[in-house]
C-alpha cells in the first residue's frame, strides 16, 4: 500500500457553502504528514471525513488502501483538537473501553495499558478516576488512548494546542516512537514551526482548497521565493546588473540599518532560474563579490505567501463551518 | 453489534455503579415492604385496635345501652361497619342522672390522662331523644371512619326507638333497619370484598408513579450523558470508532438495561410480598394484611410499557442533550420533554373518577401518556383487547420514528458547538442528516 490516505476530488458542502472544495491528497505510507492551513481552512472537516465522522458530499476517500469503514478505522488512532475524557471513569476502565471500541478485547489491552502507563510514570494512577488527575495527566491519558490499539495511521488534530511544555515534549517523544515504528502520522496545525520541525511531508490548504503539497524540501523549492543575498566587496551598487539579469525576477533595495550604501542586495530568483547562472553572469560582468548566498525560504514564508492574510474571510469561514458541522 | 457492545457495557456498568442507582434499586423493596408492614405495626402498637368508648346516658330511656351494644357488635370484616381496618369498638354504657356535668368532666380527664384505656365518650343529654343532639369527645374524634360509624349507629338506635314509639310493628322495623351493603369489585376479580377494588387503585397508582419517576430519571440520564460527551468533547473520539446511531443506540440500551433490571427487582419483590406477605405476617402472629391479586398480564403490560416508554423518552432526551450546549439549556429542555408524561401522571385522577372515560381511553392509547396510564388502567378495569393492540402498535411505531429522528438530530447536534440551533435549523438537520 503506497498511500495511507487518498482523497480524490473530495467536496464537503453545507447547503450552498463549500467547506472543502475538491481536495486531492495523497499521504504516503510511513510519512509524517503535516496538514497546514489557517483556522477555518477545512482541516478539521477533512480529518472528520477521513475518519468517517462526516460524509463527503462528493469525491472518494480511501484509508489504508480501502474505502472508509469501521473495520479500517480500527487501525486508525485519532486525537481531536477538542478532546476530553469521561471524568467519572477510572484510567484503566476508560482506556480499556476506548481500546474495545477499536476492536481490542479488554484482556488483550490490559498489559498494553500497563506498559503505556509505566512509560509515562503513571502506573499508580491506574485505578484513579480521571477527575482526580491534573489536566496534564489527563492529556497523557488521551495520548495513550490514541495509540493504545497499535494503529497504522495516527491522526493528530492541532495536537500541541493547550499542552504545557512538558507534555509538548511527551507528545514529540510519542511521535518519535511512532515514526520509528514506521507508522503514518497525519498532523494538522496552524503553527508552521511545529510542522517544519516534525514533518517530512506537508500540504497547505486554505479556504477549502489544497494549495501546495510535497516533501518539505520540495514545497520550499517549488513554491517558495528563492532569494540571493549579495554583497559587493567595495560597496558599489550592483542593482543595475541584477535587474538586467534574466534569472532575476525582482530586486529588493537594501533595507535595514546599515545596509544602504554597503553594496547589499536581495534578488528574488525567477521561477526555475539557476542561481549558478546568475553567479556566472555577475562574475563575467566584473561585479566584485564579497558574498553570494542562496537563501532558502522558511515554510512559514511559503505559507504566508501562498495563503495570504485574510483574517476576516477566515473567521467567517470558521464560523460557518462550526455552525454547519 | 460488536461495536455497540462496548458502549452498552460501559453505560450499564457506569450506571449501576452510581449511588443513586444502588439506592433506588434498594429503596423500591423497602417502600413496598414498608407499605405492607407499617400499617400492621401501627395497628398492633395501638393496643390491638380496640377503641374504648363510654356512653354517658342522661336520657333515662336506656338508649345508651342499645347504642353500646350495637357499637360493640361492629368489628372488622363487618361490611356494614364500613372500613374500620382492624379496629373495633368496646363501648361501656353509664347511666347518668341530672345534667351529667360531673361525669363528663371525669370522663374528659380520664381520656386525656396518659396511658388511659379510654379513647372517648359519647354524651346523651336528657333531652337527647327530642333534639337528637349528642356530643362526642375523644382522641379519635378526627377519625372520619370511626365518627361515621358512631353517627350511623346512634342514628339507627334513635330511629328504631322513635318508630317503635310511633307503633310500628317490630318485625317491620327489623326489616326496615336491615343494613344495606354494597359490594364493590372490578370486573374479573374473584372475590367480592371492597378492599380489592380500593387496593387495585392503590397498586395502579404505585405503578404509574414507578413508571413516571423511573422514566424521568433514567431517560434524563441519557440526556445528561449525551451532554457530558458533547460538552467535555469526548464524543469526537467515540465517533471515530462507532457511528452516531450505533453509539446512541448503545447508550440507550445500556441505561435501559440498568433501568429494566431495577424495575424487575421492584416487580419481583412486589410479587413476592403480595404472594408471601400474608403468610409471613400470620406466622409472625400478626393479622394478615388484605392484599390484592395482581394478574400476570398486568405485570407484562407494566414491564412492556415501562421499557417502551423509556425508549420513547430516552430518544427525546438524547436529542435534547445533543441540542443543548450547557447544563442550563439542558435543564430548560428537560421540562418540556417531560410534560406529556406529567399529563399522563395527572390522568391518574381521571382514572380514579372513571377508568372507562374517553380521556382515560385516549390516555392509554397515546404513546406519550400510555406508559403511565395503561398499566394503572389495566389494574383498575378490564381493558378491551383491541385497546391493548392499538396501544402497543402505536407505541412501537412512535418509538421507531422518534429513534430515527433523534439519531439524526444527535448526529449533527453532538458535533456542533457554540449556540443552540433554531427550530428552522433543527428542521434542516432532520432533512439532511
Amino acid at each position: 500500500m503506497k498511500h495511507a490516505v487518498e482523497m480524490t476530488g473530495v467536496v464537503k458542502r453545507y447547503g450552498d457553502f463549500e467547506a472543502v472544495r475538491g481536495v486531492d491528497l495523497r499521504i504516503p505510507t510511513g510519512t509524517t504528514y503535516g496538514l497546514l492551513g489557517p483556522n477555518g481552512a477545512g482541516k478539521t472537516t477533512s480529518i472528520r471525513m477521513i475518519l468517517g465522522i462526516i460524509e463527503p458530499s462528493a469525491g472518494e476517500i480511501r484509508v489504508l488502501g480501502e474505502p472508509v469503514s469501521r473495520e479500517v478505522l480500527d487501525h486508525v488512532g485519532y486525537l481531536p483538537e477538542e478532546r476530553g475524557v469521561y471524568k467519572k471513569m477510572t484510567v484503566r476502565r476508560l482506556l480499556s473501553f476506548l481500546a474495545e471500541l477499536k476492536g481490542v478485547a479488554p484482556r488483550q489491552s490490559a498489559p498494553w495499558i500497563d506498559r503505556w502507563l509505566a512509560r509515562f510514570e503513571m502506573a499508580e494512577w491506574r485505578d484513579s478516576r480521571l477527575e482526580e488527575l491534573s489536566k496534564g495527566m489527563q492529556q497523557k491519558i488521551q495520548f495513550i488512548s490514541t495509540v493504545l490499539h497499535d494503529p497504522e495511521l495516527v491522526i493528530l488534530d492541532e495536537p500541541f494546542s493547550g499542552l504545557d511544555p512538558i507534555n509538548q515534549r511527551v507528545l514529540r517523544e510519542i511521535i518519535g516512537i511512532l515514526k520509528k515504528e514506521g507508522k503514518t502520522i497525519l498532523f494538522s496545525t496552524h503553527i508552521i514551526e511545529h510542522a517544519e520541525r516534525i514533518c517530512d511531508h506537508v500540504c497547505i490548504i486554505a479556504r477549502g482548497r489544497l494549495l501546495v503539497d510535497g516533501t518539505v524540501q520540495q514545497v520550499k523549492t517549488d513554491h517558495g521565493e528563492r532569494f540571493v543575498s549579495i554583497a559587493t566587496a567595495d560597496g558599489s551598487d550592483a542593482g543595475a546588473v541584477l535587474r538586467a539579469s534574466a534569472a532575476v525576477a525582482a530586486v529588493r533595495d537594501p533595507s535595514g540599518p546599515g545596509e544602504a550604501g554597503r553594496g547589499l542586495h536581495h534578488a528574488t530568483l525567477g521561477p526555475g532560474a539557476d542561481p549558478n547562472d546568475l553567479l556566472r553572469e555577475l562574475v563575467d560582468k566584473g561585479v566584485p563579490l564579497r558574498r553570494f548566498e542562496l537563501v532558502e525560504p522558511t515554510l512559514e514564508q511559503v505559507f504566508i505567501d501562498r495563503v495570504g492574510e485574510d483574517p476576516v474571510q477566515d473567521e467567517r469561514l470558521q464560523e460557518r463551518e462550526v455552525a454547519h458541522v | 453489534m460488536s461495536r455497540i457492545w462496548p458502549v452498552i457495557k460501559r453505560e450499564f456498568t457506569e450506571m449501576v455503579r452510581t449511588k443513586a442507582y444502588i439506592f433506588g434499586t434498594l429503596l423500591g423493596p423497602v417502600l413496598i415492604a414498608g407499605m405492607i408492614a407499617v400499617p400492621l405495626l401501627f395497628l398492633h402498637a395501638g393496643g390491638g385496635g380496640e377503641r374504648h368508648v363510654r356512653i354517658l346516658d342522661a336520657t333515662g330511656t336506656g338508649v345508651g345501652q342499645e347504642i353500646a351494644a350495637a357499637l360493640s357488635a361492629t368489628s372488622a370484616g363487618d361490611a356494614a361497619a364500613g372500613d374500620l381496618g382492624d379496629s373495633r369498638f368496646v363501648a361501656e354504657p353509664v347511666p347518668v342522672t341530672g345534667t351529667g356535668d360531673a361525669e363528663r368532666r371525669a370522663a374528659r380527664e380520664e381520656v386525656v390522662r396518659e396511658r388511659s384505656s379510654l379513647d372517648g365518650f359519647l354524651f346523651l343529654a336528657p333531652d337527647f331523644m327530642e333534639t337528637g343532639h349528642a356530643a362526642y369527645e375523644g382522641r379519635n374524634a378526627t377519625s372520619m371512619t370511626q365518627m361515621g360509624q358512631i353517627r350511623s349507629i346512634v342514628t339507627q338506635a334513635v330511629r328504631a326507638r322513635r318508630l317503635n314509639e310511633a307503633g310500628v310493628d317490630p318485625r317491620v322495623l327489623a326489616q326496615v333497619l336491615q343494613p344495606i351493603r354494597i359490594d364493590t369489585r372490578k370486573p374479573g376479580a374473584e372475590d367480592e370484598t371492597g378492599a380489592e377494588a380500593e387496593s387495585a387503585v392503590l397498586i395502579g397508582m404505585l405503578m404509574a408513579m414507578a413508571v413516571y419517576f423511573a422514566v424521568v430519571l433514567f431517560a434524563a440520564s441519557v440526556m445528561r450523558g449525551v451532554l457530558e460527551e458533547k460538552r467535555d468533547r469526548i464524543v469526537e473520539v467515540l465517533l471515530s470508532s462507532v457511528t452516531a446511531r450505533q453509539f446512541i443506540s448503545g447508550k440507550v440500551m445500556g441505561i435501559g438495561a440498568a433501568s429494566l433490571i431495577q424495575m424487575f427487582v421492584w416487580v419481583g419483590f412486589a410479587a413476592a410480598a403480595l404472594s408471601f406477605g400474608p403468610d409471613i405476617a400470620r406466622s409472625a402472629g400478626l393479622a394478615a394484611p388484605d392484599l390484592p391479586r395482581v394478574p400476570a398480564q398486568v405485570a407484562v403490560v407494566f414491564l412492556f410499557f415501562f421499557a417502551t416508554g423509556f425508549l420513547l423518552y430516552a430518544a427525546m432526551f438524547g436529542a435534547a442533550g445533543a441540542i443543548a450546549t450547557t447544563d442550563q439549556e439542558a435543564n430548560q429542555l428537560q421540562f418540556p420533554v417531560t410534560i406529556p408524561l406529567l399529563i399522563g401522571f395527572f390522568m391518574m385522577y381521571t382514572l380514579i373518577a372513571d377508568a372507562e372515560s374517553g380521556t382515560a381511553v385516549a390516555g392509554s392509547l397515546i404513546p406519550f401518556t400510555a406508559p403511565v396510564v395503561l398499566p394503572m388502567r389495566s389494574m383498575m378495569t378490564d381493558v378491551p383487547t383491541w385497546q391493548y393492540i392499538v396501544a402497543v402498535l402505536l407505541m412501537l411505531v412512535t418509538v421507531w420514528a422518534l429513534m430515527i429522528a433523534a439519531a439524526k438530530i444527535y448526529r449533527i447536534g453532538v458535533l456542533s458547538t457554540g449556540k443552540k440551533p433554531t427550530l428552522k435549523e433543527l428542521g434542516r438537520w432532520l432533512r439532511t442528516a
